[in-house]
């Protein structure tokens, strides 16, 4: 299990030809690393298959470069520059705020900070060891007060801080604000956690400590290299930080308490909601409410729109309320981007073919591959077939730990999980390479947000999912590997490209590929889509639960995602009461389905069953005969099943499963084509299909357990295929590529990309 | 038993704790009555299930080693993918995997088995000190 690595990262998911992106490396090893431009066209390493395909390019990067181990800050926090000291005042200051800690025992934690901890100077509020503390330094001496009583964890407090310069004491209010609603247990629990206290006198004199403030965090010491780095990060929420010109007495520390402002001036005063608007608060900025102009940002996108201290539950729209959604929810392990400085930048020749590409880059025996993708010129098409490349999906899964964090993580895939040395890499470096939308935070909050802007362990050419085969990005490579061998001329785009273009980006394609797990989608991908569709877009979806999860793209960081689980659905975890809306576009999270969208509409198919032990297959039902639709089975003998093989579970329907339903939207004009069998009691029906949850919802038992193939024709020309099963295109390559999956493939693909007509049903 | 605290968070302790050792220690004993050579036979000839599903017995015996906490859980190691399978233990972010000595497998699938026998040894053995 070595450790030893080089790891990197695109500065964005795609370029198109003629434009450039930059790429960020990190070295364990001093010395040198070598780079090298290749096009990936296979990634399976399964000995059954085609093996690993690359094609070396030539190109202006190909050589060697000097190799830098580069530090990743991990946690979220906000910062807000102080240059003046003005936050650091010489005569009497106080602070105020709620907090809802969410591991108050964990190790030590800064809240509310003006200082530099290499030297001790300025002043912090703090958690050490499951207790709050205010402390003040001078470099030479500290004072501090400790609260006698420990934190409830997920539990509201208001907290009030105080230095008085005359006598060099510290003073420290905390008082817990809960209500039927805004904590872990209600008002009926008679906690005892009220404290107030304060220091002897102390000679320690204020000083300005050469630090930022930083909410959430500590920083570690002054700038290095002009960058604060922060150390101490804080798991937990906060609400309406303060930074009072005098010393908050018992009195005001009650007006808190109460929800009133005190009295006198405050020095900053940041509302985390300010900001708010129709499309949600999408922005990194944190604005000072005191006239004094301390803005401040977010680093590593903390999770914003998140009840505070005083919402009553009323109400679940932070847009409608944003009085009560004034918190941030702060975890050590959230990142939006590993920040690397850029190792070289590549300009796409305009001739460069569109395709997947990756920079390969290796230092003695480590060796990385960092994918990306080149769509043609702006604005031009080079092929007839478009596949586009389902990146939202990719980022919401990037980096994933499912095996090795959950207690149902093996229940679920229904075998014992195979990890390979990437898998115990990112366990072991989890602070370096942040989590997936399939993770939890330490502090137990799911994770909302996920970044293209770090080493993506888990897309890598040859990896295998923790469950034991191909998944996502390698798994497309099966699709890319098919069409190079049948000398199909394809160009490539990703859903990054989708939400900027729109379906203009669609319409200069005869025939759209999406293939095997498209699950995340915004709104502008689903308009597209339609269009498309709609005006004579051909379409093949040659995967399984897709157009499923509601995503956002960060407008002001595209690279970022976000996402909001609940209420139903097959899901890693549940946002939280009142928390089911983007804080990036102000939408209603969750999925598509429960807001009138759901797959069926679009692709004829939508999510009905998963499982991950093997594969199954298709049979053929009566429309395969049908005059209108028997071209897809040109070459077929009766009764054949299809898919009984492939290097995904020995399968071609399989691991996530689509179906037929008028009543969720399927087009009624749609013919049923195929369906699948041979799926264990694994397979069990997604939660979304479980009304009262019984016995015998699983495969082999409940008709809802399949995989359809379907086919529907649209205006103008247009058409859909949907093979509705992840395995399917993992079955392409099987004996040499002759099979019935190919076959069929054939048939449709032939037809689509042709300037005819699609056949009408 | 002791009350719990209204001021200290730390002295709380998780009652279900309780419910959850008692009904683990009868899920054991029915585990073990379910384990048979025959049982044992059929994982070792598809421990997957594919295209002949597992028996009800065998299935149930899976169910319940896969939903076992997952620190300390076994998984499968790919040392050298497609030739050496390994068996480690998975603990807490950030901290090595632990892996086990002596147990190489060519395949995949041998070493589901190979997980498969050390679990049911597992089971016999924190089921010794039980009351019956």
């Amino acid at each position: 299990m070595s450790t030893v690595s080089i790891r990197g990262y695109s500065s964005s998911p795609s370029v198109a030809a003629g434009e450039s992106l930059s790429f960020h490396v990190s070295c364990d090893e001093p010395g040198d690393f070598r780079a090298d431009l290749v096009r990936l066209i296979h990634g399976d390493t399964n000995p059954v298959g085609p093996g690993f395909k690359e094609v070396e390019i030539e190109s202006s990067i190909n050589g060697t470069y000097p190799a830098s181990a580069h530090r990743t800050q991990s946690g979220g926090y906000v910062q807000v520059a102080d240059d003046a000291g003005d936050l650091a005042p010489e005569t009497s200051f106080g602070i105020q705020l709620y907090l809802w800690a969410t591991t108050p025992a964990r190790a030590r934690q800064g809240i509310l900070s003006r200082w530099t901890d290499d030297d001790r100077r300025g002043w912090a509020l703090s958690l050490e060891e499951g207790h709050l503390v205010f402390t003040v330094g001078d470099g030479d001496n500290t004072v501090s007060v400790t609260s006698d009583r420990a934190l409830f964890a997920e539990a509201w407090y208001a907290v009030s801080a105080a230095f008085d310069p005359a006598t060099g004491q510290v003073s420290l209010h905390q008082t817990p604000v809960i209500n039927s609603v805004n904590s872990v247990f209600g008002p009926v629990f008679p906690i005892d956690s009220t404290f107030s206290g304060q220091s002897a006198r102390s000679v320690v004199s204020p000083v300005v400590a050469e630090a930022p403030v930083i909410v959430a965090g500590l920083a570690e010491s002054g700038p290095v290299d002009g960058r604060t780095w922060v150390t101490s990060p804080y798991n937990g929420k906060i609400d309406s930080p303060r930074v009072l010109a005098y010393g908050p007495t018992a009195a005001d520390h009650r007006s808190l308490v109460e929800g009133r402002r005190s009295r006198g001036e405050e020095l900053a005063h940041w509302s985390f909601s300010e900001g708010t608007g129709p499309g949600g608060i999408p922005t990194d900025r944190v604005i000072d409410m005191s006239g004094h102009g301390h803005h401040g940002y977010c680093v590593n996108q903390p999770d914003r729109a998140m009840t505070g201290w005083n919402w009553i539950g009323r109400e679940e729209n932070f847009v409608h309320a944003p009085d009560q959604y004034g918190a941030i929810w702060f975890h050590e392990d959230s990142l939006d981007d590993c920040r690397w400085p850029s190792a070289f930048s590549l300009s796409v020749p305009q001739d460069l073919r569109s395709g997947v590409y990756a920079v390969r880059v290796r230092q003695g025996d480590a060796e990385d591959y960092i994918p990306f993708f080149v769509t043609p010129p702006a604005g031009t098409a080079t092929a007839k077939i478009l596949v586009l490349i389902p990146t939202c999906s990719y980022v919401a899964y990037a980096n994933g730990q499912i095996m090795q964090n959950a207690d149902a993580g093996q229940a679920v895939a229904g075998h014992v999980p195979v990890l390979d040395q990437r898998d115990i890499e990112l366990h072991e470096r989890y602070t370096e390479y942040g989590l997936s939308t399939y993770d939890y935070h330490v502090d137990g909050r799911g994770v909302g947000y996920s970044t293209w802007r770090r080493p993506i362990l888990n897309m890598r050419p040859t990896h295998r999912q923790e469950f034991g085969s191909i998944w996502q990005f390698p798994a497309d490579l099966d699709l890319i590997d098919w069409l190079e061998v049948h000398d199909y001329e394809y160009d490539i785009a990703t859903d990054h490209d989708l939400c900027r273009e729109g379906s203009d980006l669609l319409k200069r394609y005869n025939v759209v590929i999406s293939p095997s797990h498209a699950e995340y989608t915004t709104w502008e991908m689903e308009d597209a889509w339609e269009e498309y569709l709609s005006s004579g877009g051909r379409g093949m979806y040659l995967g399984s639960n897709a157009l499923y999860w509601i995503t956002s793209l960060h407008p002001e960081k595209p690279w970022v995602i976000e996402v909001r689980k609940g209420e139903t659905g097959a899901k890693a975890w549940q946002a939280r009461p009142g928390e089911l809306y983007h804080s990036t576009t102000g939408e209603r999270g969750g999925l598509w389905r429960n807001r009138a969208r759901p797959p069926q509409k679009i692709w004829g198919t939508g999510f009905t069953s998963f499982g991950f032990d093997h594969s199954g297959y298709f049979v053929p039902l009566p429309d395969s005969t049908d005059p209108d639709t028997s071209w897809i089975f040109d070459g077929f003998s009766d009764d054949e099943r299809i898919g009984d093989f492939g290097l995904v579970g020995g399968g071609a329907a399989g691991y996530e499963l689509d179906r037929y339903d008028l009543s969720l939207g399927t087009p009624p004009n749609t013919r049923l084509l195929a369906s699948s069998y041979g799926h264990s009691e694994n397979y069990t029906v997604v939660p979304e299909d479980m009304l009262f949850p019984h016995s015998g919802l699983n495969g082999g038992e409940s008709s809802l357990v399949r995989a359809d193939i379907t086919y529907f024709s649209t205006a103008d020309g247009g058409a859909m295929f949907s093979s509705s099963s992840i395995s399917w295109i993992g079955s392409l390559s099987w004996n040499d590529y002759e099979n019935n999956v190919s076959k069929m493939m054939h048939n449709v693909l032939d037809r689509f990309q042709s300037d005819e007509a699609a056949p009408e049903v | 038993m002791s009350k719990p605290s209204l001021s200290d968070p730390r002295s709380i302790r998780d009652r279900q704790d309780d419910w959850n050792e008692h009904f683990d220690r009868t899920r054991r004993r029915e585990i073990i009555e379910l384990i048979t050579d025959e049982v044992i036979a059929e994982h070792a000839e598809n421990p997957t299930g594919y295209r002949n599903f597992h028996s009800p017995e065998l299935q149930r015996v899976l169910n319940y080693m896969r939903v076992q906490p997952v620190l300390g859980k076994y998984f499968i190691y790919a040392a050298v993918p497609w030739s050496d399978y390994r068996i480690a233990t998975i603990h807490e972010r950030g901290e090595a995997p632990v892996l086990l000595n002596g147990h190489h497998y060519k395949s995949e699938k041998e070493a589901m088995h190979g997980v498969f026998l050390l679990r049911i040894e597992d089971i016999k053995s924190s089921s010794e000190g039980d009351i019956q």
